[in-house]
């Protein structure tokens, strides 16, 4: 038991370490594509012009000899079977796209940075330079890009996303009969194809972060395996002088500009508030497997006991008894963490998907796989794990000496129970008080965080001060007729005392478990609530390039409202303008958290006197209602000033915006990425034909208002799959260290079974009154645990939301969720207590009355 | 009320089958106060709870016989699991060497609650058990703030409070001094005497056993009347 939490605890913490750090790399070598020390991209700025290769070929024939070209697609990967006809015909394999990029390798290795890169990788002591986390150019990644550019059919791609692959390949395997005369994959041989049934180049893995989620490849053969494939991105590789610089900047057309890699800083303060998270929900974990640890302990000590009596008898010292057994500690511990950091590099493997997906859902950020560095992280983990379980284990020692000490337990004089109560008091005074006060002042993220462990502690505190109460007032509406169940209602007054422990551990659960479910619960009433206002119209299309949706619908009867965006630079920090459309149903349809109460809020926005800003602009930048800012005309760029007239909900997006009235956009200066529709179905069917016609797929590219909102929720309820996992998790691991108790304390109450069994009382009914004990006292922690769990989703809302995202939205408190919550924590408790039980119930009563007496 | 015959009950002890009963017969009617002295591991508590219906023997019955002309015989070794936990809650008070009190609740619940389980409160009754042993005046008192002697009378108002026909003690006065001794043993024999309750006690002691109105002797697992 020791040994399994230990395990649980060091693989939960290193499979979060792992997450983090992969996604922390990934972020820092995002945009590079394994190409080494890029210094400049050039993009498209708009959506009407794109990135050609005539653009490329221009500035390269200009002399820009840096500039080395990066092509995109996103691609399901499939696999061919073969039909009974003897045709072949592709079956997919893949679950969602996954990035294909193709790089001009030939123009990077005539590139005379690459070669002075070549030439010093083969210096060895300057190799460690260029092993940097922003570049990983090493002699391996050299020889990797020339591998692509002479052997054009190669890929590379990170092992973990080849092992994704093949996974995915075997379920598609089962899935499909046809596909078992499928060998197994060798390098030579893959199984992959495209759509269209040409086989994917050969795939060769690499662990590099710098690869993200992408299966890199020379560009000619992206163009041979997807010739629609569109140039994404210019890189400029080495350090460009500024006068070049310039010379550059004056040679690009008007629709490309020239910009910074992203350093992955942007990437990484966005998501660090997830990061923080799953961190904050590794630590609950890794306190949790603590307290049963602490339990653990104590089960091993009191089944060694006796022989540490006689060891004493002996002559042994009490202090080299206790270090002995430290010792032991220290050495499972060790053990424990090294099977706990393999066991977590395999679940975060595991949870990668889910990860990446949740990343990509609440703030677009694409992660990709990390280089694990096994050593550091053992020796990370088992310091924190050696830490955690001598702190866990001092209790049950401390606790052995003095029993050493004495030869009976001495029960707590009333002076000395005094004393503790009222140290349990000042404890939730000091807990609250210090909560309180950085809850009010404080910004930063991880003190918000500190302050609700605070919370929570004093809570636990509360409930300490409070369980002989409140087990004292529900045993008042216990029926006289009902003699054992007051008897056993009383047990649990003395049987709290000994398992404090372990019902603090679940009140923690089962507080975090009613926050975290009040929150989410809370966080989906109002997204669907903003979704069903916002999405007013018929349908929606999602479409950043040519053609343009409005000129298609002319003349289908089709009305489209189409969204403009443009990026701009507002106190140093990028902000989003976007356009909003004016008539009355888009008026009703807009969803405010504040507005101003002027009655002319929607004339003075179409007469462009003011703006509407998202509450992570208004949070973000601490403005208010009717403040005013200063903001760039979205098309003539004349700087104006604008009243902030009302502040909107803007869930999921990651980024400040202000919506402006459509009339102030013009198409050729921003990007449009979204169409609303309105029409009849006939029309709708129309548009369809005329998006085929012009190469869309309307099946995909044209949402229908429910399904969109079907689609908006089913990312919302991915994106919480892993805070609903490691609620059951932590909820689980708290019933076990409540289990690891009810062991404890089997010898205990064993006389008194023995005594209820000998008086005809049926092993049944005993099992079931032990059951109702501990369930009992489960219940107190929970009715304890709701003020503390919506007191938690209170802070989770309106302070860590709106420091980690800008955003917030109404606390809904659903008494059903909450009854909800107690009768799932309830049945997992007695789930997991049930065994114990049973197994003392099932004892002969006779082997309980030779062992009593 | 009870008869056994040819009782036989053996254990295997390192590999080693002991025979620990051996053709044990022996009747109880109602109102008999039996003894059982033997040295230590000679049977006694294993022919105690064969009595209470706790154990099984190898062969042998022990027929429950009932004084109304109603009810047939029952053989209490061929009782299901059920019928053994009836037989105990309504028929069988038992005393423990060490008490077994509860400690979270009063003396007064303590002794009512076998009364309470079979659903035969009767208050009149429980005040006479009371005044008999000498505890009125503790009732509201929790276990651990009474002495030795008192927890075990305690404990013998409970395994009375059912008012069962018969009952069962265990060494009641193992744990308890001398002079305690006397005064618990005493108590016993008398409160049972004055309830018309069959009682076996198992005892080391002769000056205990001297009290009942038989003595019987285990040895080699043969049980003699002395």
């Amino acid at each position: 038991m020791l040994m399994a939490s230990l395990i649980i605890a060091a693989a939960g913490l290193s499979a979060v370490l792992v997450i983090n750090s992969s996604a922390k790399q990934s972020y820092s070598s995002g945009q590079q594509f394994l190409v080494p020390n890029v210094s400049y991209t050039i993009t498209s700025n708009s959506s009407k012009l794109k990135l050609t290769k005539q653009d490329y070929s221009a500035l390269r024939v200009k002399g820009f000899s840096e500039l080395i070209a990066v092509a995109q697609t996103k691609q399901h990967i499939y696999t061919n079977k073969h039909a009974a006809n003897q045709k072949s015909e592709s079956t997919q394999v893949t679950q969602r796209r996954i990035d294909f990029t193709g790089i001009d390798t030939f123009s990077l290795l005539t590139s005379p940075s690459f070669s002075n890169l070549v030439a010093l990788s083969e210096q060895r002591n300057t190799l460690a330079k260029l092993n940097s986390p922003s570049n990983a150019a090493s002699a391996e990644t050299n020889r990797l890009i020339r591998q692509l550019s002479f052997n054009e059919s190669t890929a590379i791609l990170h092992p973990q996303l080849l092992e994704q692959l093949l996974e995915q390949l075997e379920d598609a395997k089962k899935s499909n009969n046809n596909l078992g005369e499928l060998g197994p994959f060798k390098n030579s041989m893959q199984p992959f194809t495209t759509e269209v049934g040409k086989p994917l180049s050969e795939l060769k893995s690499f662990e590099s972060a710098a690869l993200g989620n992408d299966i890199i490849m020379d560009i000619a053969e992206l163009y041979r395996l997807y010739p629609n494939a569109e140039l994404s991105m210019l890189l400029v590789v080495g350090e460009l002088s500024k006068a070049k610089q310039d010379a550059l900047e004056q040679s690009l057309p008007s629709h490309l500009q020239l910009t910074s890699p992203s350093s992955g800083e942007q990437d990484s303060e966005l998501t660090s508030s997830f990061h923080l998270n799953l961190m904050a929900m590794a630590l609950l974990m890794f306190v949790v497997c603590l307290f049963i640890v602490v339990n653990a302990v104590n089960l091993l000590i009191n089944s060694r006991l006796t022989w540490l009596k006689i060891c004493r008898q002996l002559g042994i010292s009490r202090r080299q008894l206790f270090f002995i057994q430290l010792l032991e500690i220290v050495l499972l511990t060790l053990v424990a963490s090294f099977v706990g950091v393999v066991l977590g590099i395999e679940l975060a493997k595991l949870a990668s998907p889910t990860v990446q997906a949740t990343l990509e859902n609440l703030y677009s950020v694409e992660v990709g796989f990390g280089k694990v560095s096994i050593i550091g992280l053992l020796i990370q983990v088992s310091g924190i794990c050696l830490v955690g379980s001598i702190c866990a284990t001092f209790i049950p020692l401390n606790k052995l000496n003095h029993q050493l000490a004495q030869s009976a337990d001495v029960p707590l004089t009333f002076v000395q129970q005094r004393f503790w109560r009222r140290i349990i008091w000042l404890s939730f005074v000091v807990f609250s008080a210090v909560a309180f006060v950085i809850l009010n002042y404080a910004q930063a993220l991880w003190l918000l965080l500190f302050a609700t462990a605070l919370v929570i502690l004093s809570g636990c505190c509360l409930l300490l001060a409070n369980y002989p109460s409140m087990l004292s007032f529900i045993q008042r509406f216990i029926p006289a007729r009902f003699p054992l169940l007051q008897v056993s209602s009383k047990q649990s007054l003395a049987l709290s005392g000994k398992t404090k422990i372990a019902c603090c551990a679940f009140f923690i659960a089962a507080t975090s478990n009613i926050g975290m479910n009040l929150m989410v619960d809370s966080f989906r009433g109002a997204t669907v609530a903003w979704l069903e206002q916002r999405l007013s119209d018929d349908y929606y299309v999602y479409n950043e390039g040519e053609p343009n949706i409005s000129d298609l619908a002319k003349d289908t009867g089709v009305n489209v409202y189409q969204r403009l965006e443009k990026s701009i630079s507002f106190q140093g920090k990028q902000v989003q303008q976007y356009s909003y459309p004016t008539d009355e149903s888009k008026q009703q349809a807009m969803a405010f958290y504040e507005k101003s109460k002027n009655e002319n809020l929607w004339s003075e926005f179409i007469s462009g006197k003011g703006v509407l800003v998202n509450q992570q602009f208004a949070f973000g930048f601490d403005y208010k209602i009717n403040d005013e800012i200063e903001l760039p005309h979205p098309s003539k760029g004349k700087l104006s000033t604008y009243k902030i007239l009302g502040i909107i909900y803007d869930f999921g997006n990651p980024s400040a915006q202000v919506l402006m009235p459509v009339n102030m956009f013009e198409l050729s200066k921003s990007i449009c990425c979204l169409y609303a529709l309105q029409g009849a179905e006939s029309n709708i069917d129309l548009l369809r034909e005329k998006m085929r016609t012009a190469g869309l797929d309307p099946e995909e590219e044209l949402l229908k208002t429910e399904d969109l909102l079907a689609l908006s929720m089913k990312a919302f309820d991915d994106t919480f799959i892993i805070t609903d996992g490691l609620n059951v998790v932590t909820l689980l691991v708290a019933a076990l260290s409540l289990a690891c108790a009810i062991i404890v304390l089997m010898n205990d109450i064993r006389p008194q079974n023995m005594l209820i069994r000998s008086m005809g009382v049926s092993a049944l009914k005993t099992q079931l009154l032990a059951l109702f004990q501990y369930l009992l006292l489960c219940f107190v922690a929970l009715i304890f645990a709701t003020p503390f769990g919506i007191l938690l989703s209170w802070i989770l809302i309106f302070d860590i939301n709106y420091q980690a995202f800008s955003w917030t939205y109404p606390l809904i408190i659903s008494p059903m969720k909450i009854l909800q919550i107690y009768a799932t924590s309830l049945l997992v408790v007695a789930i997991v207590i049930i065994i114990p039980i049973i197994r003392a119930g099932r004892r002969p009563l006779i082997e309980d009355i030779r062992w009593v007496n | 009320m009870l008869v056994l015959k040819n009782l036989q009950k053996s254990y295997t002890d390192a590999g080693e089958k002991r025979t620990i009963l051996k053709n044990v017969n022996l009747g109880i009617n109602a109102g008999d106060s039996i003894s059982i002295q033997g040295a230590s591991g000679s049977g006694k508590s294993t022919l105690l709870h064969l009595l209470a219906a706790l154990d099984k023997p190898d062969s042998g019955e022990i027929l429950l016989t009932h004084s109304n002309q109603s009810g047939s015989d029952e053989e209490i070794t061929k009782f299901t699991e059920k019928q053994a936990d009836q037989y105990r809650q309504f028929q069988v008070g038992l005393i423990f060497q060490k008490f077994n009190l509860i400690d979270c609740i009063t003396v007064m619940d303590n002794i009512m609650l076998p009364a309470k389980i079979t659903g035969k409160v009767q208050h009149e009754y429980i005040q006479e058990l009371l005044n008999a042993l000498g505890i009125q005046d503790h009732i509201n008192k929790l276990p651990n703030q009474l002495s030795g002697g008192e927890q075990q009378r305690v404990a013998i108002a409970r395994g009375l409070s059912h008012q069962p026909p018969l009952l069962l003690a265990d060494e009641p006065t193992g744990n308890l001094d001398s002079k305690n001794s006397d005064l618990v043993s005493q108590l016993l024999v008398d409160t049972c005497k004055q309830l018309n309750t069959a009682l076996v006690m198992v005892t080391h002691s002769e000056k205990v056993a001297l009290l009942t109105q038989q003595q019987w002797y285990l040895d080699d697992g043969k049980l003699t009347q002395i």
